[in-house]
């Protein structure tokens, strides 16, 4: 409770100034640098929430790219969220890096060419944005000389959500092309949604509080000494392909910059807290309590062990 | 019946000459740290998930299970000279799952040596066993030659994968990773298969690797489950690939 004080004060900081700072229980100094007010009078006051199930054109698409691109094709389909991961194995991922330099293509000749090649296959008509990024290597030679390679290029189809963005492993198509810019690859994690009701979303402020309390949540980075929150937004959470999601909820979305001890640059990451004051489901799934083994001391003597030594 | 025996012994040479897994067993070994807190990060819930489901895929599929070491039992003092050579470095493919950062990753015992493993501590991988180490910990492998602090680490490793930027602690990316190896993709393709699954816009998988003019590892498979390069040392250049989960 002390720290929930501390981050309220933080709060009313944030209102009037835009700015404030507390440290975090791990050394870790939190500061936001938005209006806090002025963004929780921004945001929409209810958000709707949708139930899921199963996308039902995967398998189609599925054998659909089988057919296209022959034997080397290979991938998923999860029956629990209908996804569908399908890939030319013998192209993608699979090119090592070289000074061979491939095609160079415009950002709207990506955007224009992944978007055909996912209403080819059944992209839904649905509401989505755009992204494109560049798969690349870094080759260090012995002689010390730095030469970058491209490898590939990754065209992503987002789903939005009554104008919201679609955060996390779903909720999107995504198209693998290759160093030539041919489709080598596909993602769908596209499941079916229909609206159950418009509910109440939560006070900013008491989300922002969570955040303080944990600036990191998943995200699996050490080190961090202090982090930025320079913004928030909503959106909503898809999970991946192979995990069950029966609501699709909406999210605080917080833009953080983490800096790390020891590094010039600062991490950028976003972390993601529910938006409603009723939760329907967790956020991400969670794990299992796993055994571990234990623990005993092994000879190191003799040089290399041989077989069954160390039975 | 000496024909056999000379056949055997050719076939073994020609297995040791390629590598076979050094020993010939084709082994595993995890660790994992759910309670980071006495090094200083926030506990995680699937850090044992990630590791553990990993380990017990390989496992079921042959591979002899060296060690399963989580929270307390997992020290940073197994990934360095000497004592990799009683761990780290006695198994095929190993995973370390908690956090990281730039050119080091972490533990969450203090007791033997300390919380962290930097690339200056000098870490020798490969020149026993290790083949493939895989760091499921944030920006272990930074872009802009960052992960170049690594170089040295390869005595013999084929590949290291982790992740370029952040990532997050998804409970079954191990599981992707390890089914994607034992169906015959190559490791690169696992690695990022694994994080397309579990991972989304912001996270950068990303995997380094040493060559030479006669070997590069980055079409490996795991043993038994496609073509493995020869140790890549000494090894005349390093790259390091990157893939986004946008």
């Amino acid at each position: 409770m002390k720290s929930l004080r501390i981050v309220l004060l933080v709060g009313c900081a944030v209102g009037l100034l835009g700015v404030g700072s507390v440290t975090q229980r791990f050394g870790i100094d939190v500061s936001v640098e938005f209006n806090l007010d002025q963004m929780e009078r921004a945001l929409t006051r209810e958000l709707r929430v949708f139930e899921a199930y199963a996308d039902d054109k995967g398998s189609w698409v599925y054998d659909a790219l089988r057919s296209r691109w022959g034997e080397k094709t290979d991938g998923d389909i999860a029956r629990i969220s209908g996804g569908v991961f399908v890939g030319d194995m013998g192209r993608l991922w699979s090119t090592a890096p070289t000074r061979v330099e491939p095609k160079r293509f415009s950002t709207d000749a990506l955007r224009e060419m992944g978007v055909q090649f996912a209403f080819e296959y059944g992209m839904p008509e649905e509401r989505y944005e755009v992204s494109t990024a560049t798969d690349r290597a870094e080759l260090m030679t012995e002689k010390g000389e730095r030469t970058n390679v491209l490898l590939g290029f990754n065209v992503t189809l987002r789903r939005t959500l009554d104008q919201l963005a679609t955060v996390g492993p779903g909720g999107r198509v995504k198209v693998f092309l290759d160093a030539a810019g041919e489709p080598a690859g596909y993602l769908r994690v596209w499941r079916g949604v229909e609206a159950i009701g418009n509910f109440p979303r939560r006070m900013l402020e008491e989300a922002l509080a969570e955040l303080v309390e944990d600036p990191l949540g998943p995200v699996i980075a050490s080190d961090v000494v202090s982090v930025r929150v320079t913004g928030v937004r909503l959106a909503y959470y898809e999970r991946g392909m192979f995990d069950a999601q029966q609501f699709i909820q909406p999210v605080f979305a917080f833009t953080c910059l983490a800096k790390v001890e020891g590094a010039r640059e600062e991490l950028a990451y976003e972390r993601y807290l529910f938006a409603l004051e009723k939760q329907f489901e967790p956020l991400l799934p969670t794990g299992d309590r796993l055994p571990s083994e234990k623990r005993f001391e092994r000879p190191r003597e003799g040089g290399p062990k041989t077989p069954g030594q160390d039975e | 019946m000496s024909r056999t025996v000379s056949v055997t012994l050719v076939l073994l040479a020609a297995l040791a000459m390629a590598g076979w897994a050094q020993d010939g067993i084709l082994e595993v070994g995890i660790e994992w740290i759910n309670v980071c807190s006495p090094c200083g990060n926030a506990n995680l819930g699937c850090r044992d998930d990630v590791a553990v489901n990993f380990y017990n895929a390989l496992v079921a599929d042959g591979y002899v299970g060296r060690f399963n070491f989580g929270n307390e039992w997992a020290w940073e003092r197994d990934f360095k000279e000497p004592w990799d050579s009683t761990w780290i470095d006695t198994v095929d493919i190993a995973m370390h799952a908690d956090h990281g950062n730039s050119c080091r990753f972490a533990f969450g015992e203090t007791s033997h040596e300390d919380c962290r493993l930097r690339a200056t501590d000098g870490p020798r991988w490969g020149n026993l066993d290790l083949e493939w180490l895989i760091l499921d910990d944030c920006s272990v492998l930074k872009p802009n030659f960052e992960w170049t602090c690594w170089e040295d680490a390869f005595r013999g490793l084929h590949l290291i994968c982790s992740f370029g930027a952040t990532a997050h602690d998804s409970c079954s990316r191990g599981t992707h990773f390890a089914n994607k190896l034992i169906d015959g993709w190559t490791v690169v393709q696992a690695w990022f298969y694994a994080a397309e699954q579990t991972e989304g816009a912001g996270t950068i998988a990303s995997v380094m690797g040493a060559g030479n003019s006669s070997d590069d590892p980055y079409n490996d498979h795991i043993w038994g489950h496609g073509s493995v390069c020869s140790d890549p040392y000494p090894a005349t250049y390093y790259w390091c690939t990157f893939h986004h989960c946008n």
